[in-house]
Formats: structure tokens, C-alpha cells, sequence
């Protein structure tokens, strides 16, 4: 088959380079976008890029990627998730205590129950939205990698 | 003039009943059907050359493949790679369904909370199985906030579950409530344009601008839908 011609590049790595682009030419490309021309500076740049990828790539391994939580979204947008976060928890607890009535015969209380706590989970929800800690379940979890995340 | 909700209305195409069950291909059957066929076409006729230097159909193609894909790594990391089909497939299944609905006179998909909802309740199972299996009973501890005293566990534990349960809803009512307002508000205000006379040119104006504003968040709901499914992913992934 034409594999060759359509499988397509890694995703990985921040600039695209169509496979068969030569490797000479990107390096010819990156050398006209710096100022460097000295060779020796250029030689501990790439190391220290080298050694920066290896911190990178640890860093990852043991804590995920690096992301920009803690950025609340604007205005309608935010306002929208948030609102439909109250509602769906609102009503999976309905939904959950109306079943386990069912189930149970113990018609209406644990409707009422689940109503409240589906309440709860919905300003919980809202609250992680809000705050950007809805990168993690577990309020204290996604809390404390987010202290890491500013502490640094 | 069409009620503004009359759009939404799902007509039968072929009658079809598989062992007493409704199956008939409806319309908005087949607009996933043309999302699905879109989708397929466009990134496979505009990368059949795969040059070397891209032109406009396969640039096109390869900014939403790169969008994706880093979109992937930021939130998931390397690990998620292996998702990347899955996630990709999402992403522009959700998009062209939600532009095609831009097209005068055809039908939003995505403007049904059953089609959303059967998309997020494969995401969800998807995920919760991906989590057990990486993390086996273990993922359950993620039900109890990290710090809190063991006596709230009575509480917060049902609150996590409903949390963690409430992700489908959420993710469908979303997609389904954006869709939904924005289509209804196109038609009731293109409605007035010809029920006021000459004075129809201020809400034609309005109805212009919105039009735009509306395939911004075509767009964009494809993107957080897409974007979510990764906070999940990573979630299931790496649950330190």
C-alpha cells in the first residue's frame, strides 16, 4: 500500500515537520530564527535544552503533564459550565435516589436525601469550576496539586 | 413560519423495527451519517498526497490533527497517545455535527440530549474502565477527599459519587443546552425580520452578527467536549 506516503507524523514534539522534510533544512530554518552566531554559546544552549527535556520529561512521568489549571474561563462561558454542573448533579442525586427508592420501598426519603446531597455535590462541582480545581477528583487532591503548581 | 422549535423535530426517513424496537433511519440519523462521511473524506482526500510542503486542503487537515494532538498532550501526557484515535474521532464527529447544523434547513445532532448523552456515556465507561484496570480497587479512594477526616466520610463520599456520576450529564446537557438556545434564538429572532417591515433590518443585523457568533461556539463546544474527555482521561490515568 501507500503507507508510507499517508501515515502521518508523530504528534508529539512542538513543531510539526512533515516526515520526509530533511532534518538539515529544519536545522537550517531554527538557526535563522536565533541571533546566536557564536558556536560555543550555541553548543550549552542545546545542552541545557537537552537537560531541560530530561527535567521535562521526569517531572511527567511522576506528576502528569504540566497544565495551566487555575485559569478560570470568561464570563459566559464559565457561567454556562457552571450552570450546567449544578443542574446534572442536581439531577444524577435525583436520579439516584429515586432508584434506590424503587429498589428499597422507602418511598420518598431517599429522594429527598439524594436531592440534597446531589444539591451538595453541585456547589461542590461548581465550586472546583470556579476555582479551576476540576482538574482532579478529590476536592483535597486537586487543592494541594494546585498549591505545588503556584508554589513553584 | 416554522416555530422556532419545530427544527428539532426527529422524522422517521425509512421505517425500520428490529424485534419490536424503533431503529428507523431519521434525519438526524442521516446528518451523522453525512457528519461521518465529511469527516472520512476530508482527511483522507487532503492527505492522499502527503507533500511535503502542505497545501490548503491538507494544511487544513493537519492543524486539526495538531490541535488535537496537543491538545492530548497537555492534558493527558504521554500516556495518552494510545487515545488519540478515539479522541480525535470525538472531536471532529462533534464539531461537523454542530456546523453542519449551521447549514440552513438541516439538523443539529448535537441539539439532542440522547445523541450527547450516548457520547458521554461512552466517554464515562470508557474512562472508569481505563481507571480500574490502571489502578484496580484503588481508583475507589479517589471518592474521599485526600485530608479529610474519616467522620465526614459519610457524607462526602455520596457527594464524590454523585460528582463523579454527574460527569455525562454535564458534559451532554452542555453541549445540548449551547446548541440548542443558540438555534431557537436564530429562528425567533429571524422571525421578526419579516414580521416588522422595514424596521426587520435591525434584527437582520442582530441575526447577522449572532450567525457568526454561533459558529464560534460551534467551535468551541466540539473543543470542550473534547477538552473534558481529556480532564477525565488524565484523571483515570494519573489519579496521585
Amino acid at each position: 500500500m501507500r503507507g508510507g506516503v499517508l501515515q502521518l507524523d508523530s504528534p508529539w514534539g512542538a513543531k510539526y515537520v512533515a516526515r520526509a522534510f530533511p532534518c538539515d533544512v529544519c536545522k537550517v530554518a531554527k538557526a535563522g530564527f536565533t541571533t546566536m552566531s557564536d558556536d560555543k554559546d550555541r553548543a550549552s544552549l542545546e545542552e541545557l535544552e537537552s537537560k531541560l527535556a530530561a527535567v521535562a520529561g521526569k517531572r511527567e512521568e511522576k506528576h502528569g503533564p504540566n497544565r495551566a489549571t487555575g485559569k478560570p474561563s470568561q464570563g459566559m462561558a464559565l457561567g454556562m459550565r457552571i450552570s450546567a454542573e449544578m443542574i446534572a448533579a442536581v439531577l444524577v442525586g435525583l436520579l439516584i435516589g429515586w432508584a434506590l427508592d424503587r429498589v428499597l420501598d422507602t418511598t420518598p426519603w431517599l429522594l429527598v436525601l439524594f436531592v440534597f446531597l446531589g444539591a451538595g455535590a453541585g456547589g461542590l462541582n461548581a465550586y472546583r469550576v470556579a476555582k479551576g480545581y476540576d482538574s482532579a477528583v478529590g476536592l483535597g487532591r486537586a487543592m494541594r496539586e494546585h498549591k505545588q503548581g503556584d508554589g513553584k | 413560519m416554522a416555530g422556532p422549535l419545530e427544527q428539532f423535530e426527529i422524522k422517521p426517513l425509512a421505517e425500520l423495527s428490529l424485534g419490536g424496537i424503533d431503529i428507523s433511519f431519521t434525519n438526524s440519523a442521516l446528518w451523522m451519517v453525512f457528519a461521518a462521511v465529511l469527516v472520512t473524506c476530508f482527511m483522507t482526500l487532503s492527505m492522499r498526497r502527503g507533500a511535503l510542503v502542505p497545501g490548503r486542503w491538507q494544511g487544513a487537515a493537519e492543524v486539526m490533527y495538531e490541535f488535537v494532538a496537543n491538545m492530548l498532550k497537555d492534558n493527558v501526557g504521554s500516556a495518552g497517545r494510545k487515545y488519540f484515535p478515539f479522541i480525535f474521532t470525538l472531536f471532529m464527529f462533534v464539531m461537523f455535527g454542530n456546523l453542519l447544523g449551521m447549514i440552513p434547513h438541516s439538523f443539529t445532532f448535537t441539539s439532542h440530549i440522547a445523541v450527547n448523552f450516548a457520547l458521554a456515556l461512552v466517554i464515562f465507561i470508557g474512562v472508569t474502565v481505563i481507571g480500574f484496570m490502571r489502578h484496580g480497587t484503588h481508583y475507589l479512594r479517589m471518592f474521599f477527599p485526600e485530608g479529610a477526616p474519616i467522620a465526614t466520610a459519610i457524607i462526602l463520599v455520596p457527594i464524590e459519587i454523585i460528582s463523579y456520576f454527574s460527569r455525562p450529564f454535564s458534559l451532554a446537557i452542555r453541549l445540548f443546552a449551547n446548541m440548542t438556545v443558540g438555534h431557537i434564538m436564530l429562528k425567533v429572532i429571524g422571525g421578526f425580520v419579516g414580521l416588522i417591515g422595514i424596521l426587520g433590518v435591525l434584527p437582520f443585523a442582530l441575526l447577522t452578527g449572532i450567525t457568526v457568533l454561533e459558529f464560534g461556539i460551534a467551535a468551541l463546544q466540539a473543543y470542550v467536549f473534547t477538552i473534558l474527555t481529556c480532564i477525565y482521561l488524565h484523571d483515570a490515568i494519573h489519579m496521585h
